[in-house]
């Protein structure tokens, strides 16, 4: 596979919400380069016939009763928010012009 | 410090639980020692966060009525130290993170709660790379844990350094880790003590913040096999709220610890004697085996020929795990929050300036291997090898009982050595991630030194096989004089 672009890069940071400065894409691109020339080495081996494994325990499906039980007072549970308007997050704007 | 203080925190949970018990000794006493010991040595191990002195004063004198009232568990009034992972009502819980930093959890883990309704005491959080991203410790983002063998200029592993070095350093006897590629047994091995990661399944993960979710698994800190066992016990079991916890029954783990390893059959895979691992470590590796021999064990040559796959497909699914994870962090809920009025700038300066460059450069791998064009060939490829290296040991198990390997092909290494090359520190965890892709339990203890640095071996076992590697584990522990030496501190 070719080596990661800056471009590439940049626009992978911006779907994890993640801001560099040039200096540091430069550098995490070498980074990842590097790493992903590791990891480039699982492309030998023929997987064609093999499930994927996304956990390992036989456990599938589980469920609960649907009844009501107590959960943590408001007060409590917005402790630690930076920002809140009565027992309500506050957040920026999410649409234009709201 | 007096030769009392000393011997209090040199002791053994098992011993100490005799001594509890005949009154011989309050935890009133033993938890001051371990509360003295924190204050004269912490400064130079750096391996607690957070002290939680005052908590644990409390819990002791609770834990005193408990004992005079006849109704001790097996951990009432014993010093224990957790992970800074595993959320606290009591006590600050960061991750290592500064985008956590002044955290308090509404809640307790379920491993917290377990252990506090045992009547625990706690001493305090343990340092632990950044998300419990790392192999030294040094992710942290609140400094770096020294490890208490040698110059206490080496690392002491990771992620759970700071619990592997409170335990190896008599800050505390017991102590709670969390590991997704190796982040208990690697310190352990480092810090010569005892680490334990279970089976997946084996213990909840209710308020262990998620790292990789279908690698993670909580285990115990001890120094000795028996302890570590003292401790499984009393945090392993089936819990609602994680649905990924096996209802299974719990077995009493100290009653298999017999001493006795006769006609078990112990696989020795060719492949983990790799390529870089220092001769010291191939020597003392080669030694247990030859003990275990000696010992009746039959020795049995395997192997585990995806091996050399492992961390490649590790460093595709645990960063892909965690881009997920690691999305809540968004400066809304909780945690650092850098208000910029709009919201993607808030989001990215948030998490630009919360996370640390090792947390960062794995949420971009991550996200780059989840990536529109690129999943197929980075995520479902490794989902797809994960496979085969389950596989492996599947087959493997048919034949022996358990698998004995060195822990990490090296002894530990200096504070700043790897730091600057990400590769060459993910390769320490060679030999400890197979068993999280697998799901299966493992132990680490040492079996030798390399000059004053301890040298660990991992007993591997099938799923659910928590007993064989207790007993394998157990079995070389009394037969070997490596536990009676303690870290010179």
């Amino acid at each position: 596979m070719a080596e990661l672009t800056l471009d590439e890069v940049q626009h992978v940071a911006a779907l994890a919400y993640l801001r560099f400065s040039t200096e540091e894409l430069d550098e995490l691109r070498d980074q990842l380069d590097s790493i992903l020339e590791h990891i480039n080495q699982l492309q030998e081996i023929d997987t064609a016939a093999i499930p994927p494994t996304a956990q390992v325990i036989a456990v599938t499906s589980v469920l609960r009763d649907d009844t009501v039980r107590p959960s943590l007072p408001t007060a409590i549970a917005l402790a630690n928010t930076p920002r809140t308007e009565d027992n309500f997050i506050e957040v920026d704007a999410v649409l234009e012009g709201s | 410090m007096g030769g009392v203080t000393d011997a209090l925190t040199d002791l053994t949970i098992a011993k100490a639980r005799a001594l509890l018990d005949r009154r011989e000794v309050s935890s009133a006493e033993l938890t001051d020692a371990h509360l003295a010991r924190i204050a004269a040595v912490d400064d130079r191990v750096h391996a607690f966060l957070h002290r939680m002195d005052d908590v644990a004063r409390g819990q002791a004198a609770e834990a005193d009525r408990r004992i005079a009232a006849g109704e001790a568990a097996p951990l009432t009034g014993i010093p224990v130290a957790l992970k800074d992972v595993l959320v606290t009502t009591d006590a600050p819980t960061t991750a290592g993170s500064k985008i956590l930093a002044g955290y308090r959890s509404p809640y307790d883990a379920t491993v917290v709660e377990k252990m506090r309704a045992q009547g625990a005491v706690f001493v305090g959080k343990t340092n632990t790379d950044e998300f419990a991203m790392g192999s030294s410790t040094e992710n942290s983002a609140y400094g770096p844990t020294h490890n208490p063998w040698g110059d206490l200029d080496r690392v002491p592993g990771g992620s759970s350094g700071g619990s592997a070095a409170a335990v190896a350093a008599r800050e505390a006897m017991g102590a709670l880790g969390s590991d997704t590629g190796g982040s208990i047994r690697q310190p352990a091995g480092f810090c010569g003590v005892i680490g334990m990661k279970p089976t997946y399944g084996r213990v909840s993960r209710y308020g262990l913040i998620a790292f990789a979710s279908s690698l993670d698994q909580i285990g115990p800190f001890a120094r000795t096999v028996e302890d570590a066992a003292i401790i499984l016990e009393a945090i392993a079991g089936h819990d609602p709220l994680d649905s990924t916890s096996l209802d299974i029954l719990v077995p009493t783990y100290r009653n298999v610890l017999t001493g006795d390893v006769r006609g078990v059959r112990l696989g020795v895979p060719k492949e983990y004697f790799v390529e870089g691992m220092q001769p010291e470590v191939e020597a003392a590796v080669r030694a247990a085996i030859a003990e275990f021999a000696r010992l009746g064990a039959e020795i049995v040559p395997i192997s585990l020929p995806y091996t050399k796959y492992a961390l490649a497909t590790y460093y595709i699914i645990a960063p892909a795990e965690c881009s997920a994870n690691l999305s809540r962090f968004d400066g809304v809920k909780y945690g650092y929050s850098h208000q910029a009025g709009d919201l993607r700038d808030s989001y990215e300066l948030t998490r630009g300036e919360g996370f640390g460059p090792e947390v960062k450069r794995r949420i971009m791998l991550g996200t780059y291997a989840l990536s529109s064009g690129y999943y197929d060939a980075y995520y479902v490829k490794a989902q797809k090898t994960r496979t085969l290296i389950k596989r492996d040991f599947d087959e493997a198990f048919t034949d022996v009982d358990a698998i004995i390997a060195a822990t990490s092909p090296t002894v530990a290494f200096k504070i700043g050595e790897k730091v600057q090359d990400p590769l060459a520190m993910y390769l320490n965890d060679v030999l400890t991630i197979p068993a999280n892709m697998a799901g299966i339990p493992g132990i680490s203890l040492t079996c030798g030194f390399k000059d004053d640095l301890p040298i660990a071996l991992q007993v591997l076992g099938p799923a659910l096989g928590e007993e064989i590697c207790l007993r394998v584990a157990h079995a070389y522990e009394q037969a070997t004089p490596w536990k009676e030496r303690l870290a010179d501190l």
